[in-house]
């Protein structure tokens, strides 16, 4: 016997059906988040090198312009390092945020067409920029290793040289701090793609809106810093909310042999995952009628 | 024998504002759902409580019910039974394209239920997914993924693909080197390799050149003897009168006739044949001369708007003329794309101006069959003497020439071809060595 479909008008899915569905789909699902991968950097000079170029050239600048020129505090961490361990998962944050945010939008030409769960088209996209990280993480990683054999063996003198402690523990800890920064982007993306297939306002709020999350999160200082600050405990409230702030605390801290936020990470997760959670909620009840809006 | 898919008082009803997104901005939608908010948190403002009693939404909805709504479909009820294959016919715009969404599950109706049983497969675009910058091959697997098929499934059939296709030598090279040929080809080497119980095609086989249309046509029919269930909807009847065994023809939005595909086509040509096809005009006593009826007949004398290509058209000019004009001229102009493609006058085959008596004159012309092309027309008719423009009559009548019984995929004068008639001269090729 045939399975039988049912399309109704004002049906109401079940969740295990919407997740049956999706599961069914897994194939398109890794078809377009290789379809990504592929084209990202095809016809460019320098390809996948892109993904570098990016957050170190910002990081060198970060460097001069706020280490050296405004003397910030690095917390002992070598600027650059402090930079990088910020910007790289930042980067990719912001590169899941504003791609996935036009992801119906640029997959229009498949939804009118095709069906297959919508969800796919975000989620895609998201688990597309992985890749991206995993480049920048790995380099990121050579460098912090290199960077602290050369201050412990070969400086004249060490005592001197701010100290980077990598241990194994940075590995241990990146999946968990890559799955709170998904999930989080995932959820914001999931309504900004929906509020971008009907208000296109919503590309021209996205770069202002990256720019002023990057200011709210610790990439130019640390919440160390922060706390120090007049309003200190006040702006921790930010830090607290804002799931990138505990993923950059952490890494910045396996860095340097600090105690490890905890308390900053349960709360950020907890938010990260009531954002999935109320993105993919809002996306599900809209994405039915979303297609006669593309 | 069971039923395929089932369609049960079917209805979708647009929001011209959601057929046109652009209109609708953030800010538009700040406003209402400010407005909303309000209406909700004062029940007792401005106007009556009677009023305030429906949300805000509700009377929106009933109040606009007739501007800014219409039902691309209503009220369509359909059986289909496995392994039947059912024509879709009707005109632009009749909703054969929202039935096939539907159905399809990339639009929800607005109310009505679709059923059907097994896997459904829905072409209804060739090449959708279609990389540029990817390879034939990485092309194949990801478009295949894209029209429901499984990773290894794509991989068992890839072999297959590639004949059908005839891409062999290029099967790693970006797609956006092929030609054009070439990428249609691939496209629907694809999509025939599916194996659904149920297959929707939406005139996908008006792609390509000739021989590769009657292979595709060829697949289909294989693929309906098969034993598989397929809806599919096309322009041209002659595919549908082959392929299907039972048509549905829509209009508007509603199911005008169903059953035997002859009989659906015949209604399908009586529907396209009405409508518009004769002005009448009043007499202005102040003219010398005054066109009052302009009429548009096919060579069997049924007033039409709507023509073969392969049928003559017959236009009849009524006009009154009050005072004896000497050298009075009628003059035809049809234009199509706002090119003006015939100008004639009912003198030009006279050696000597007439003189016309005051009285009422018919003027017929007759534009033979096989030389307009496909497209809409609109005809301007004037009437004057050398000297002087008596009147003018822009877009009085409007009509349209339609490929139905021919394949044009192959000639020279196909709709899209440059041209604007079709030559009324001959070709005759002889052997010289």
């Amino acid at each position: 016997m045939l399975s039988e479909t049912i399309i109704a008008a004002d049906q109401r899915i079940r969740t295990w059906q919407y997740l049956r569905d999706l599961w069914s789909y897994r194939d398109l699902f890794w078809a377009l988040v290789e379809r990504d991968i592929k084209v990202r950097y095809k016809q460019t000079v320098l390809g996948v090198a892109w993904v570098l170029i990016q957050p170190i050239c910002t990081a060198v600048a970060f460097s001069i312009i706020f280490g050296r020129v405004a003397g910030m505090d690095s917390q002992g961490l070598p600027y650059p390092l402090f930079y990088l361990a910020a910007l790289i998962p930042w980067t990719c944050f912001t590169n899941a945020l504003s791609q996935a945010a036009g992801s119906l939008e640029s997959s229009a030409g498949l939804i009118t067409k095709v069906y297959f769960p919508r969800l796919i088209a975000p989620g895609a996209m998201v688990l597309g920029t992985v890749v991206d990280f995993a480049i920048g993480w790995f380099v990121f990683n050579v460098v912090a290793i290199v960077w602290g054999y050369w201050a412990v063996f070969y400086s004249s003198q060490p005592e001197t040289v701010n100290q980077v402690y990598w241990t194994w523990k940075f590995i241990l800890f990146t999946p968990i701090l890559l799955g709170l920064q998904l999930s989080a982007a995932m959820g914001i993306e999931l309504v900004l793609a929906i509020l971008n297939a009907q208000y296109r306002d919503v590309r021209y709020v996205i770069p202002f809106m990256i720019q002023v999350m990057m200011l709210a999160s610790p990439v130019i200082y640390s919440l160390k810093r922060l706390l120090e600050t007049r309003w200190g405990e006040w702006l921790m409230v930010f830090a607290y909310i804002n799931p990138m702030a505990g993923v950059i605390e952490t890494y910045r801290a396996l860095l340097l042999g600090n105690y490890i936020p905890y308390e900053l990470l349960a709360c950020n997760f907890f938010m990260a995952v009531s954002l999935l959670f109320l993105g993919i909620i809002f996306f599900r009840t809209r994405e039915q009628r979303i297609v006669d809006l593309l | 024998m069971s039923w395929a898919i089932r369609v049960e008082d079917l209805g979708k009803k647009y929001r011209r504002g959601e057929v046109q997104p652009l209109n609708l901005n953030f800010r538009e939608a700040l406003t209402d759902f400010t407005k909303n908010c309000l209406s909700r948190l004062n029940p007792f403002g401005a106007g009556s409580s009677s009023a305030d009693a429906t949300p805000f939404s509700d009377s929106k909805a009933g109040s606009s019910d007739d501007h800014s709504e219409f039902w691309a479909l209503r009220n369509i009820n359909m059986e289909i039974h496995e392994g039947e294959v059912v024509g879709i016919v009707g005109r632009n715009g009749a909703g054969k394209s929202t039935l096939l969404k539907i159905m399809s599950r990339i639009t929800w109706p607005t109310c009505g239920v679709v059923r059907y049983r097994g896997k459904m497969a829905s072409l209804l675009e060739v090449g959708t997914g279609f990389h540029r910058e990817l390879t034939g091959r990485e092309n194949i697997f990801l478009n295949g993924e894209i029209l429901g098929m499984r990773r290894a499934e794509v991989a068992r059939k890839c072999d297959e693909i590639v004949a059908f296709a005839e891409v062999e030598k290029f099967l790693d090279t970006p797609v956006k080197f092929y030609s054009s040929g070439m990428y249609l080809r691939l496209a629907f080497a694809v999509a025939a390799h599916l194996e659904p119980e149920i297959l929707i095609v939406d005139e996908v086989l008006a792609v390509g050149d000739w021989a590769f249309q009657k292979k595709c046509l060829g697949r289909m029919s294989e693929v309906a003897r098969s034993g598989r269930t397929i809806l599919f909807v096309s322009h041209n009847m002659g595919a549908i009168a082959e392929l299907c065994n039972r048509a549905i023809l829509l209009h508007y939005g509603k199911q005008l006739a169903q059953g035997q595909v002859t009989d659906v086509l015949e209604a399908y040509s009586r529907l396209i044949s009405q409508s518009g096809c004769q002005t009448q005009l009043s007499v202005n006593p102040s003219l010398s001369c005054s066109v009052t009826a302009v009429k548009l007949c096919d060579d069997e004398g049924r007033e039409t708007s709507s023509f073969d290509i392969a049928q003559s058209l017959v236009f009849s000019i009524t006009y009154q003329v009050t005072t004896s004009l000497q050298g009075l001229q009628i003059t035809l102009t049809l234009a199509r794309n706002m090119v003006d493609v015939v100008h004639s006058f009912d003198t030009d085959r006279m050696d000597k101006l007439p003189l016309r008596q005051p009285g009422t004159y018919e003027a017929r012309h007759t534009i033979p069959k096989m030389f307009l092309k496909a497209g809409v027309y609109s005809v301007r008719i004037t009437a004057g003497t050398p000297d002087r423009l008596i009147q003018d009559l822009e877009s009085v009548l409007h009509f349209e020439i339609e490929e139905l019984s021919q394949n044009t995929h192959m000639k020279g004068y196909r709709k899209e071809r440059a041209g604007h008639v079709i030559s009324p001269g001959t070709w005759e090729t002889r052997k010289l060595e």
